[in-house]
């Protein structure tokens, strides 16, 4: 089986002024279609940092991810737009773009409303599809992003630590809807730090350990 | 001596259903109070609005969800510097920071925020809080990527504040810190549902904890 998201000899460090911080170095790893695969690691060990790189939003300093065979372009997260690529972010706050929760659902154009307002009222979240997004507690803001999520059709789901701000009715629907798109093919890769969530997945890599070896799923 | 929290209004321009109204609430002279409730409830909104609540008895530090609202500075030190205007302790500062989990503290002292993960700035924070020690103290999901190990640290050190009569707020989803506090203030729709101590609510047959959205487990469901 081919690899659906392929990490091929990464090396990826920040820089601000003098000081410089290191994240990864010959990174490479396959994960396969329809892969589970949870990923977990201490603070700072590069959790974030690979989601962001598998959407183009930063550019390695060496190496490249490709997504489908395709190499991820830096700056333009084509694979998002494309709807091959659905992303739960770990901050929501930054995602918004329209005023109004219904606004927020149309914004992607290829999103399907029915199907967001289906999984906001799965989420009992109806209530808000008029609500100004800046008035949603942290929480909402996360659920109606999982609506959002949740109502893709994309084939490769990618989620940084999404379980965050949601209460318990919220993150069992969400452990639920991951089960069912593992089984449906989907590829899922699940940025987690907490052992429980890892057990989601069926495999899983701890950046602390593993890396930066050749990990073939 | 009891605390007393003033009754609380608060609204959000563009949402005219929500409305935090809470009245004035008495809590156990000891222990830190932790607020629960479904997402959009009001915990962040009571949280807000009490740090707002000018009084010369209580003036409530803040922690919020967002740090970007907080961190403002280039560097922790930068940071203290700025909201202190003295010299810091940088001996207690390090401690405090390798207590967070650093395992070297004193390289993280200058470290550009800018260069550090979520986990890491959720930690130089309460690093941050512990260390200015304000006598009342709203944490609003504070565990939110950090580990276990660094929330037990955590609890650990809110257990301490009894000792100084620090007051600790905690908006939390997580059962370990809900089942470690004198009191629980339990929010629906923006108002106030129940209040008690813990352990009296907990025996009481009628009160569920999942009725407020607190999770067992932190994430297995």
């Amino acid at each position: 089986m081919g690899c659906h998201v392929q990490v091929r000899e990464l090396a990826l460090g920040y820089r601000w002024n003098d000081f410089e911080r290191l994240v990864f170095q010959n990174l490479n790893l396959c994960i396969p279609f329809g892969g589970f695969v949870s990923v977990s690691g201490s603070n700072g060990s590069g959790k974030s940092s690979l989601v962001k790189l598998c959407l183009g939003l930063i550019s390695a300093d060496e190496g490249d991810v490709l997504i489908e065979g395709i190499a991820v372009k830096p700056g333009y997260p084509e694979a998002v737009r494309n709807n091959r690529v659905a992303y739960l972010a770990q901050q929501i706050e930054e995602l918004f773009y329209g005023d109004t929760v219904r606004q927020e659902l149309t914004y992607d154009q290829q999103g399907n409303l029915p199907d967001q307002l289906q999984v906001l009222q799965d989420l009992e979240l109806e209530h808000l599809v008029d609500r100004n997004v800046d008035s949603l507690s942290g929480g909402e803001r996360q659920a109606v992003a999982l609506a959002q999520f949740m109502a893709s059709q994309a084939p490769l789901l990618i989620l940084d630590e999404p379980s965050s701000y949601l209460d318990q009715h919220r993150a069992a629907l969400l452990k639920h809807y991951l089960s069912k798109a593992h089984q449906a093919g989907k590829t899922i890769i699940h940025i987690t730090q907490y052992n429980a969530e890892i057990a989601w997945g069926s495999h899983s890599i701890d950046l602390d350990t593993d890396a930066p070896e050749v990990l073939e799923l | 001596m009891s605390l007393i929290l003033p009754a609380l209004k608060r609204q959000y321009p563009g949402n005219e259903t929500f409305v935090l109204n809470t009245p004035e609430i008495t809590l156990s002279d000891k222990g830190y109070t932790c607020v629960i409730g479904r997402n959009g409830s009001g915990k962040s909104s009571l949280g807000e609005a009490l740090a707002e609540h000018r009084s010369d008895e209580q003036l409530w530090y803040y922690l919020p969800q967002y740090l970007d609202r907080i961190l403002f500075a280039e560097n922790l030190v930068e940071q203290l510097e700025t909201m202190l205007s003295q010299t810091l302790d940088h001996s207690l500062l390090s401690e405090l920071l390798y207590e967070f989990g650093f395992s070297e503290p004193k390289r993280v002292l200058d470290f550009p925020f800018i260069l550090m993960s979520g986990g890491e700035r959720r930690r130089v924070a309460l690093s941050c809080i512990f260390y200015l020690q304000p006598k009342h103290i709203i944490l609003d999901e504070p565990d939110i990527g950090i580990t276990a190990k660094e929330n037990m640290v955590l609890l650990s050190k809110i257990g301490n504040l009894k000792a100084v009569d620090t007051r600790v707020i905690l908006i939390s989803h997580n059962h370990e810190f809900v089942k470690g506090s004198s009191d629980l203030i339990c929010l629906k729709e923006g108002r106030l549902d129940r209040v008690g101590k813990t352990d009296e609510l907990l025996i009481e047959p009628s009160f569920t904890l999942s009725e407020y959205g607190v999770r067992f487990q932190r994430v297995d469901v």
